[in-house]
């Protein structure tokens, strides 16, 4: 009998004047004992909703229909009839469940070896030295270093890695029948997220516990799931065995999510869009025709130092530092995509920021076309706006919610008289144009428009000052993988129509891979390997560098 | 701030009753200042008609009074000025019991109090103009009946020296709204500018800013305001400008902290990296997202800048009579409190909290309408 089963499960919320939003659309899995179901999908794909289905933890306002079952010791539970005592009873001794954000999950007041502790006891009808004896054991499982102090630590004092197995510890140290985890990696490093990925496997295959694994990401899927269910849009487009779905995909959702991911195949050609196989277009697109590098240097950086106060003694006089950039030096040419990738904290948007002027720099220097941009004044900074813009990473923060679209775009293009002010509208809808927008979006407000929409929004505003460089700061991170392609698509694109250049800052190595030229990889504020993409990815030199490779999510086939 | 979005969250408003209801008071409230004198039934300015023998009478109190013409004439005001600072009466007002015309001229029994009256003679030619002068008896006192008897009503019964309350409680809504709106207008100013400034630059401005505001914390608010007035005089426009003076430094650090949050948003960064100056950074992009909070501060300081004007007034260093203001016609009553006539203290202190009540409610609907993000 399977743990888990779920048939024809519907998620709906009431809204004013239309019709039910159904979030969630007949869908249907089980899961046996012992065994992980991914459930992959994109932002809106329902597969949050459905997991607080499972946990019974969705809104009031949701309305619920379908059979939920969960088999537990010869014993039935109707999930989608349960009272909330029976729920809290199910939460407490059954399910166990791992969040994305585990800051927001640990007391930040107690020490975490005493909450792991509480947990045990609330559980267990354990003695406290038995506890103590277990939490160090636990701790010890989910490797943590040296137990005994760790367990007197307090949340803050630790990693966003360190937290997650915490919180991994926490789920799983009273052997819950089912563990349900919730985008665990998407806040982590790629290094950190393979560390988790491998410490849960071990955990579940030693504990035979079945677990739920929910992720955007379809190559993070295949390393861990045996059974995965594809979602889109609320429905379920493929269900079945992990292997059978990656290796032998049958709905055309599914190719594409796998397709669309930029890998060492695809560096030179448009990737592919979702759009592309629902409507079972060919691949006819051209291959890229190779970023034309003129000789002359566009931004060159000299070791550049940037460095924050760290601690300060009585006077105020600060006594050392925190070097977040060190010695940087590199140089971009004109025509040129330049990667730089590094992990949270590596040093990297300080690098971009500096070269935008948003931060002073301690010691070194940047020269744009030649000329010193270190230490402007205010006025020449601005001048300067118009040759050097920037992209930034959340789509939804980055524009100004109170303005429309055509003032968003207009603004920048008056103040600094690139067009005439008659011309301003003309100029605004062709950059609209440009980046793929409808032009009534001009009179539209930022919300009206989706993550991706947004994104191509700030490109426009970007462009709208005619600049020659272009900095994109994390700007396809925030971003589902199909979204990820278009705007990777629409880049490539308009570096090529435009002649502009990019530094391209992210995170993701196969991303800098597939639009870069050249790629730096940056650590702990210091450039540690830099060249030609291709080489840096297929023959590493630097041990950070492959280590960064290795950690890479890749499909299993 | 889009159109659209205003219309809707005033919409919003609207259909909270309590917000409804207390938006209503609050227009109610200014519609009476605005047309003070037109609505007041005692339309002299600063509804300043004292009939002594009238003093301290119950709500409802009415009564027959004659009309003879003052021996000085007034000064003529244009119209338009009569309609908002008010018309001096031609006439002293008699109370009578009742009148009878002889030769030459008339006789009244002059009301004193109840049942105490004397009897009091007015020459004729007083009262009718000089084409009346060989009417008849009988036509002299229909005359009189019709231009110089009238029917004197009190609503809310009269003040101590006589005054109708009713009049002076609509004529001191002026000095409550007025110190609303000023006293609003100038700490949002100073509060808006020195808190956006603090907020974004931060470092020593910041610094500077902050200190200032500290200072200004430590003194109590009717300690300063006294020391405001004292250097720039007491009055109807220098109580207005102290209050005003002392009440942005609580706007200035909600502001402060709004624009410290706000800065930290990629948008702002990315009109930095566009090159807008700092000011336009300011003004266009900062300062709208925060009219939220600032809407909801301006509400409640309206409400404070009411409590204080009434509580200076109370202390006599307000507005100055024969002015009405609220404060001050509770101070001039409010011995009365202990005895039979304790409305006329109540009266213009229910009228204190009715709107001090009306703006905080507003004020908290506005919270609760903008609060909610993006819906």
């Amino acid at each position: 009998m399977p743990l888990i089963e779920i048939h024809k499960l519907s998620v709906s919320f009431p809204q004013k004047g239309k019709e039910d939003f159904i979030a969630v659309n007949n869908i249907s899995f089980s899961l046996e004992k012992g065994k992980v179901l991914a459930i992959v999908g994109e932002s809106g794909s329902g597969k949050s909703l459905t997991a607080l289905a499972l946990m019974g933890l969705l809104p009031k306002e949701a309305a619920i229909k379908g059979n939920l079952i969960f088999n537990l010791h010869h014993q039935s539970y109707p999930l989608q009839s349960l009272t909330t005592s029976q729920w809290q009873e199910l939460r407490r001794n059954h399910i166990g469940m791992i969040f994305q954000e585990p800051m927001s999950s640990l007391n930040p007041v107690m020490k975490i070896g005493k909450q792991l502790e509480e947990t045990l006891c609330i559980h267990q009808n354990i003695s406290k030295r038995k506890a103590k004896q277990q939490t160090l054991e636990w701790l010890q499982k989910v490797q943590l270093p040296s137990p005994g102090k760790t367990y007197h630590k307090y949340p803050h004092q630790l990693s966003g890695g360190q937290k997650q197995r915490m919180m991994i510890a926490m789920a799983m140290c009273n052997h819950p029948a089912l563990l349900i985890a919730d985008e665990p990696t998407t806040a982590l490093d790629v290094t950190v997220q393979r560390e988790i990925i491998d410490l849960m496997k071990s955990l579940q295959l030693q504990t035979g516990t079945s677990m739920i694994f929910i992720t955007h990401d379809l190559a993070l899927a295949s390393m861990i799931a045996d059974e995965v269910s594809v979602m889109y849009r609320g429905r379920q487009t493929e269900y079945g065995d992990a292997t059978s779905v990656f290796t032998n995909p049958q709905q055309p959702y599914t190719k594409a999510l796998i397709a669309c991911k930029p890998n060492t195949d695809n560096k030179g050609k448009p990737l592919p869009t979702v759009q592309d196989f629902l409507e079972h277009k060919k691949e006819n697109k051209l291959a890229y025709s190779a970023s034309s590098v003129l000789s002359n240097v566009l931004l060159r950086v000299n070791d550049l130092d940037i460095y924050f106060p760290e601690n300060s003694d009585w006077l105020g006089r600060t006594i050392s530092f925190y070097k977040a950039v060190d010695k940087v030096s590199f140089e971009l040419k004109q025509g040129e995509v330049l990667g730089l990738v590094g992990e949270s904290g590596c040093g990297k948007s300080t690098l971009s920021k500096s070269i935008m002027g948003l931060l002073p720099v301690t010691a070194g220097s940047i020269f744009y076309k030649g000329k010193d941009i270190t230490h402007l004044k205010a006025d020449e900074r601005r001048k300067l706006s118009t040759s050097v813009q920037m992209i930034f990473q959340d789509p939804y923060s980055s524009l100004n919610p109170r303005l429309t679209i055509g003032e968003l775009l207009t603004e920048p293009m008056r103040v600094h008289k690139i067009v005439e002010s008659k011309r301003l509208k003309t100029e605004a809808l062709r950059l609209l144009d440009l980046v793929q927008l409808p032009a009534d979006a001009f009179n539209r407000y930022p919300h009206q428009f989706s993550g991706g929409q947004r994104q191509r929004i700030g490109i426009a505003r970007a462009l709208s000052v005619k600049p020659e460089l272009l900095i994109c700061d994390e700007s396809v991170s925030a971003l589902d993988v199909s979204i990820q392609a278009q705007i990777l698509n629409l880049l490539k694109q308009l570096q090529q129509e435009l002649q502009l250049s990019y530094l391209f800052i992210s995170h993701d190595l196969s991303v800098v891979h597939y639009i870069s030229d050249r790629v730096l990889v940056m650590q702990t504020g210091e450039i540690i390997e830099r060249g030609d993409a291709t080489q840096v990815l297929l023959h590493p030199q630097n041990e950070y560098t492959k280590k960064l490779i290795e950690a890479m999510p890749e499909m299993k086939r | 701030m889009g159109n659209v979005k205003s219309y809707s969250v005033f919409k919003k408003l609207l259909l909270k009753p309590s917000a409804a209801i207390a938006f209503g008071v609050i227009l109610l409230v200014a519609l009476a200042a605005l047309l003070a004198y037109v609505i007041a039934p005692d339309n002299t300015p600063f509804a300043n008609r004292m009939i002594v023998e009238y003093s301290v009478k119950q709500p409802g109190f009415s009564h027959k009074v004659l009309l003879v013409k003052k021996t000085i004439a007034q000064k003529k005001t244009p119209a338009i000025i009569q309609l908002f600072s008010g018309k001096n009466s031609d006439y002293n007002y008699i109370p009578i019991n009742d009148f009878w015309v002889e030769e030459n001229r008339i006789g009244v029994q002059h009301y004193i109090d109840d049942g105490i009256c004397d009897t009091i003679y007015f020459p004729l030619e007083t009262m009718l103009p000089a084409t009346a002068k060989y009417l008849s008896a009988q036509d002299t006192k229909q005359y009189i009946i019709q231009h110089n008897i009238r029917q004197q009503t009190y609503l809310l019964g009269t003040d101590r020296y006589g005054r109708d309350i009713l009049s002076r409680l609509i004529i001191g809504a002026r000095v409550s709204i007025a110190v609303g709106i000023v006293a609003v207008l100038l700490s949002l100013t100073i509060g808006i500018v020195l808190g956006a400034i603090a907020g974004y630059f931060g470092g020593k401005v910041d610094n500077a800013v902050m200190w200032i505001i500290n200072i200004l914390w430590s003194i109590p608010t009717l300690l300063l305001v006294f020391a405001i007035t004292l250097t720039i005089g007491k009055g109807f426009w220098e109580i207005f400008i102290a209050i005003g003076l002392t009440m942005w430094v609580s706007a200035a650090r909600l502001i402060r902290g709004q624009v410290m949050a706000l800065k930290e948003m990629e948008y702002i960064t990315a009109a930095k990296a566009l090159g807008l100056t700092d000011m336009r950074i300011i003004f266009k992009h900062i300062l709208p997202n925060i009219a939220g909070p600032i809407m909801v501060i301006a509400a409640s300081n309206f409400a404070t800048a009411i409590l204080v004007e009434a509580g200076l007034s109370f202390l006599g260093i307000g507005v100055q009579p024969p002015q009405p203001s609220w404060g001050l016609m509770i101070k001039e009553h409010y011995n009365f409190l202990i005895t039979n006539r304790p409305v006329l203290a109540i009266i213009p202190g229910i009228a204190i909290m009715i709107l001090v009540y009306a703006f905080n409610i507003l004020g908290n609907a506005l919270r609760d309408v903008l609060d909610v993000k993006d819906s």
